[in-house]
């Protein structure tokens, strides 16, 4: 058998063009060495790890001693642990602002396709908070927001002192607060992708809209969200993972889950179980419930996103 | 496009940035809140720390290099420093070769069927499955490899969750790729490994730039595993080292000192994309183009 005759467009190469079966079979395909040193790394540290997670999720363990075996006990306690409910719940606020984290990009992506002055400049700032990494930023953020910080003073130079406040230490305001800062620095990413994906939009469409007395939104309506459909549940389902994994960096340094306990979310609160308390067991368990969830989510999600097509 | 439309076009461009003008103003007062961070630490840092919190909005009467050098010695911001470079080196280098061989593998090299689709549909499923919140199970793995403290550990980690997506990357990149390119040294009598390393690779550029640039990116700026593991604190990555200046740091009185750690600690993200901005611009779409 040559190689040209292999159906596939991608040729494979390393089969001489006349080679006995029999022979093929006692080599060990050359292939495998290529993919071995990825396998091996995958499986020792991204799918032994879930193995693992399972088995110390019923433990009770300190990372000293050995783990204790205690059954579903981890499990149960998340239901009672007001730390951990805490957590759930921000993250429930952080799952409400979902629209705003699709929205907002889009329509910034719209209007610089729109062709708005200096787009490409506004593009390009809008990624700087990406190069700074998200601990750089919560510790930025943690000293533009103190009491006699640069936002507390520009608000009483506008006129507005009464606003003032230590917004990171206030458990009315650190939860909204955290959630914009996030919102703002996913923004830029959210903006490249969406203008990626206007990019090869067919613009005739929008010509005929127009012939049709179509304004700008009922335009972008009928032309833009549905083309735009792919990289929404890409990006939708990404910003929903990372609101159960991603949190933790900005949060570490920005507030470390205060006060109190009132800004934690899931991923700082595993995080602090394994490394401040030794709780490993009860993190575990912790983590693994989450992914359950997020599985659960991404799926609702999806369904979500599917259905608005028909 | 015909030149009748071109024109139209240029009439309506400047009609619709007038009607766009209120949305430009709102849209140009973000981007400002997006550089602000920049030009708040610098001018911070650079200012002596006892004028500080006196207008941020205005450059510096007096420039000082005292906070940087402060935050350079007692954060020992260089030691980090040359920590992070060692393992964004190598850590890119292992992703970028381990990534572009399983990708040749699973386009072009023999290999049990069930293997090659089992291979791609576990890249992408990793790619899907968060390691944050698995950490205790991961860093029990490092452990018991004996690599717990160790900037190979820390590399190998981060390697293993860069992998499914350069896998992901490298195989839609490959399957781009006629195969009459490589075809040529077949005919030659080329081995497998030769044709990987003198046509495959070097045909590669783009995207191995692209991966190497956004792999970079992110393993200098990840905190989680870098506090998870790497205990001895002047083998710490310069991200995680600066995650701590904040207790190291108490009190307003040393925010200029902060703010100078700060600075120091986002210059490496900097000059990456100031060699790599269009790598790195392309690799962020990566996924929305499909």
């Amino acid at each position: 058998m040559t190689v040209r005759e292999l159906p596939q467009r991608t040729g494979v190469i390393g089969v001489p063009p006349v080679a006995p079966v029999a022979r093929r079979r006692r080599r060990v395909p050359i292939g495998i060495w290529f993919l071995l040193p990825a396998v091996i790394l995958l499986l020792l540290f991204r799918v032994a790890p879930v193995g693992y997670a399972f088995v110390y999720s019923l433990t009770d363990w300190n990372g000293i001693g050995d783990p204790q075996f205690i059954g579903l006990e981890n499990y149960a306690r998340i239901f009672t642990d007001p730390v951990a409910l805490t957590a759930i719940l921000n993250n429930f606020w952080l799952l409400l602002s979902l629209p705003l984290w699709i929205f907002i990009p889009m329509l910034i992506a719209i209007l610089i396709w729109e062709g708005m002055a200096l787009g490409r400049a506004i593009r390009y700032a809008l990624i700087v908070p990406l190069l700074l990494s998200p601990a750089v930023l919560g510790l930025y953020y943690a000293l533009m927001l103190q009491k006699f910080g640069p936002v507390n003073e520009f608000l009483t130079f506008i006129g507005l002192p009464m606003l003032t406040r230590e917004w990171l230490a206030d458990t009315e305001t650190v939860v909204p607060v955290f959630i914009a800062i996030v919102l703002w620095g996913a923004i830029g990413i959210g903006t490249l992708m969406f203008s990626a994906g206007m990019a090869s939009v067919d613009e005739s469409l929008y010509d005929a809209a127009e012939i049709d007395g179509a304004g700008f939104w009922q335009r972008h309506f009928a032309v833009t969200l549905p083309h735009l459909r792919p990289v929404t549940t890409f990006w939708a389902i990404f910003v929903l993972i990372s609101f159960f994994t991603g949190m933790f960096p900005l949060l570490f340094t920005l507030t470390n889950g205060g006060p109190g306990y009132a800004s934690t979310t899931i991923d700082l609160y595993i995080f602090q179980l394994a490394y401040n308390n030794g709780d490993l067991g009860y993190s575990t368990a912790l983590g693994l419930a989450t992914l359950i969830l997020l599985s659960g989510l991404a799926l609702v999600q999806l369904r979500l996103l599917n259905r608005r097509q028909s | 496009m015909s030149a009748q439309s071109t024109l139209r076009k240029g009439r309506r461009a400047r009609r619709r940035q007038l009607t766009l003008a209120p949305a430009t103003v709102v849209l140009l007062a973000l981007a400002f809140t997006m550089v602000f961070p920049l030009f708040y630490l610098a001018s911070t840092a650079l200012r002596p720390a006892s004028e500080y919190g006196s207008n941020p909005f205005t450059l510096p009467s007096t420039l000082t290099l005292d906070n940087i050098v402060a935050a350079w010695d007692s954060g020992q911001l260089g030691r980090l420093t040359l920590n992070s470079l060692l393992v964004v080196t190598v850590g890119v280098t292992i992703v970028v070769l381990v990534s572009s061989a399983a990708a040749f593998a699973i386009v072009h090299l023999p290999l049990p069927t069930r293997l090659r689709s089992t291979s791609r549909a576990g890249a992408i499923l990793l790619l899907a499955l968060p390691a944050s919140v698995l950490i205790v199970p991961v860093t029990s793995v490092v452990v018991d490899l004996g690599l717990m403290n160790t900037h190979l550990g820390l590399i190998l980690v981060y390697a293993s969750l860069q992998l499914p997506f350069g896998i992901f990357m490298m195989v839609a990149f490959f399957e781009g790729v006629p195969f009459e390119i490589l075809e040529a040294a077949v005919v030659d009598g080329a081995g497998s490994v030769r044709q990987f390393f003198q046509i495959a690779l070097p045909l590669a550029r783009p995207a191995v730039a692209t991966l190497a640039a956004l792999t970079a990116l992110m393993m200098w700026n990840e905190l989680l595993f870098g506090l998870l593991i790497l205990q001895d604190p002047s083998s710490r990555t310069i991200t995680a080292g600066v995650a701590l200046l904040k207790s190291a740091f108490a009190g307003s009185s040393n925010a200029s000192v902060q703010s100078a750690g700060l600075l120091i600690a986002t210059i490496g993200p900097l000059v990456l994309f100031a060699i790599a901005n269009r790598s790195l611009m392309r690799g962020l779409v990566a996924g929305a183009v499909k």
